[in-house]
């Protein structure tokens, strides 16, 4: 169970502000789901809560602790991420690259124990890549390989998961798969937060949502209060059209106003 | 090689049906290759040792070699070795039994260097010199000689070199870190640049030199690399420096497999990035520094064998580094031996026959995979 807090986090790269102002707090038991147009910051932010990146205002909070307090195996034992690319240009077999996902929980000198083992085996067949355990990381198609990755965050049984747009690559099936294992982990009473593309499985999936254009933070909180159509209107400038499916989950539409 | 074939030899393939016991299941088709594999290599290591001391300008039987090295390996009066000629005795265990040693962690050294540059850089192209020490050894190397402190003392030349590849390591970092970071492309550029600045010094110095034909001679013949006339002392040089480095590459295996995996995905694992390349490159640099040091600059080691092991046993380091070691032993005494034996009883430089070898087989591997492009 575990909690990350945002307080007046700001990010500049040679004076230009990837996100300022931001105050977020991510609790255990959530999907958090961010969303915002192209270069809105949700990247930065997912690095600035892994401390990838160093915020140059405000404060990276896990635990009530800094994030710069702890050593970095700390912070990979507590915080997973799964970034965008996930090119692996090396002939490591699948079950090695997930097994990587032990690394924190391994001192220098750790060999892999029986319990690591598990995790590696349990890992992948939640993230579906069961099968594909001898496989090499190079002849993969670019979904089995986010799900590789995927399995490589789940085996390092961290409380907080990151993810960067997880199914970019992925088909309908495998899609649908992920949200559903993120939504599964969230109710076992992980932190999840996932930047995504795909307003409607935010609305879908998430519990929660965090909006932001230009750096900032536009609109958080539960789901069906911040995707509003004015809002999605103002911030992506699109027009939207809001109906619901038949189990009750909102669906958007969305489409281009013509020019006046 | 193609995939294919490297994967009959690790006997690797998937799972049929569903995973039932997968953990036994890996183990079981993983150990016993590697353990073959690794048994090979140790036995055409000892099989090379005994090569190296039995061949050479004079030929003395591989079975009174072997009598030697177990009488001075096992406890006193185990083997009978009274009735073997003196002259043998001196020869095996004063002049070659040393030359092969060094070969030997010479040749270790620079593959464990190499493979590690080569994971750290996430570049097939890069070997122990990329960060200058080769640079950096030769121009210490050549001050000893052209200021005369090479002859005074069999100590000065490896200790001028020995600090001048550490100084040029020390340089090319200081220049590439910047707040904390040493992005390892500004690391690569930085000791490709400073190797060209110090090899220009290194001429200049030689050409100041060359009215003095031994010195001359005795320069350029140290810069085409060599293991004649090495020592026991040699040998207790250079040991410590490349135990010391495998020690080193040793416990930073699982990391150096993450690395590959790019900086980020490594650090988000729980890697400390910067500590890990600083400590890298100084187990690393020590390796090298010790080794231009005790034989001069040889080429191609550090490069092609860590490729050959890739091959045949994958890219992670936990693999690679021991088997890269024995290779590298192997290949560099029996390297050494070519260069004995050829001409004999002349003997050919050593940095020509590594680069005889090397860079043939280098092209061979490269035309080998035209389609694919060499990766790790």
């Amino acid at each position: 169970m575990s909690e990350i807090v945002l307080e007046n986090v700001g990010y500049e790269i040679e004076g230009r502000w990837l996100v300022r102002n931001v105050n977020v707090s991510l609790k255990a038991g959530n999907f958090i789901s961010l969303i915002g147009p192209n270069g809105s910051g949700k990247t930065t932010l997912l690095r600035l809560m892994t401390g990838l990146l160093t915020p140059g205002e405000g404060e990276v909070k896990l635990n009530n602790k800094q994030l710069n307090e702890y050593t970095r195996r700390e912070i990979a034992q507590n915080i997973t991420f799964v970034p965008q690319d996930t090119h692996i240009d090396f002939a490591f077999t699948v079950k090695e690259v997930v097994t990587m996902g032990r690394h924190p929980h391994l001192g220098k000198f750790g060999r892999e124990t029986a319990k690591d083992r598990e995790a590696v085996n349990e890992a992948l067949e939640r993230a579906d890549v069961a099968d594909l355990s001898n496989r090499y990381a190079t002849e993969l198609s670019g979904g089995e390989r986010q799900r590789v990755i995927i399995a490589r965050s789940l085996a390092t049984e961290a409380d907080v998961l990151l993810l960067d747009e997880p199914t970019a690559n992925l088909d309908i099936a495998h899609a649908i798969d992920v949200l559903e294992l993120c939504r599964k982990l969230a109710n076992e009473g992980k932190t999840v937060c996932i930047a995504l593309h795909d307003i409607n499985a935010s609305a879908r999936y998430s519990n929660e949502v965090i909006l932001m254009n230009k750096g900032e933070i536009i609109s958080q909180g539960l789901t069906e209060n911040v995707l509003k159509e004015d809002t999605l209107n103002e911030v992506f400038q699109v027009c939207s059209d809001r109906t619901q499916s038949a189990d009750g989950k909102p669906i958007f539409t969305f489409y281009r106003a013509s020019k006046m | 090689m193609s995939p294919a074939f490297r994967r009959l030899l690790l006997k690797r393939k998937p799972p049929e049906g569903g995973t039932q016991n997968p953990s036994c299941a890996s183990i079981m088709r993983f150990k016993p290759n590697t353990f073959l594999i690794f048994a090979l290599l140790i036995v055409l290591l000892v099989f090379a040792i005994i090569a190296g001391i039995s061949f050479g300008s004079a030929n003395i039987p591989p079975s009174i070699v072997s009598r030697v090295l177990l009488s001075k390996v096992l406890p006193d009066g185990w083997i009978n070795i009274s009735d073997i000629n003196e002259t043998d005795f001196v020869v095996i265990w004063l002049i070659r039994t040393p030359r092969v040693l060094v070969a030997a962690f010479v040749g270790a050294g620079l593959a464990i260097a190499g493979a590690q540059m080569q994971g750290l850089f996430k570049n097939p192209l890069a070997s122990p010199d990329i960060v200058g020490t080769s640079a950096g050894g030769s121009f210490g190397a050549v001050l000893a000689i052209a200021l005369g402190f090479a002859s005074r003392s069999i100590f000065y030349l490896p200790l001028f070199a020995f600090i001048g590849s550490l100084g040029s390591l020390f340089i090319v970092y200081q220049i590439a870190t910047q707040r904390g970071r040493t992005p390892t492309a500004t690391l690569l550029l930085t000791g490709i640049a400073l190797s060209s600045l110090i090899g220009a010094a290194t001429s200049l110095v030689i050409s100041l030199k060359f009215y003095s034909y031994e010195v001359a001679v005795q320069i350029l013949f140290w810069m085409m690399g060599g293991l004649d006339s090495r020592t026991w002392i040699h040998v207790f040089m250079i040991a410590p420096f490349v135990i010391i480095g495998s020690v080193i590459a040793g416990v930073f295996l699982r990391e150096l497999d993450l690395m590959l995996l790019g900086e980020e995905a490594a650090e988000s694992l729980g890697v400390e990035i910067e500590t890990t390349k600083r400590i890298i490159l100084t187990g690393a640099a020590l390796i090298t520094g010790a080794a231009v040091a005790v034989s001069g600059i040889i080429g191609f080691v550090g490069l092609v064998v860590p490729h050959i092991v890739r091959l045949l046993l994958g890219p992670s380091h936990k693999r690679l580094i021991p088997a890269s070691a024995f290779v590298g032993a192997t290949f560099l005494i029996m390297a050494d031996l070519i260069a004995r034996t050829l001409i004999k009883p002349e003997e050919i430089r050593l940095g020509i026959i590594t680069a005889s070898i090397g860079a043939p087989f280098f092209l061979y591997l490269l035309l080998k995979h035209k389609k694919e492009s060499i990766t790790l």
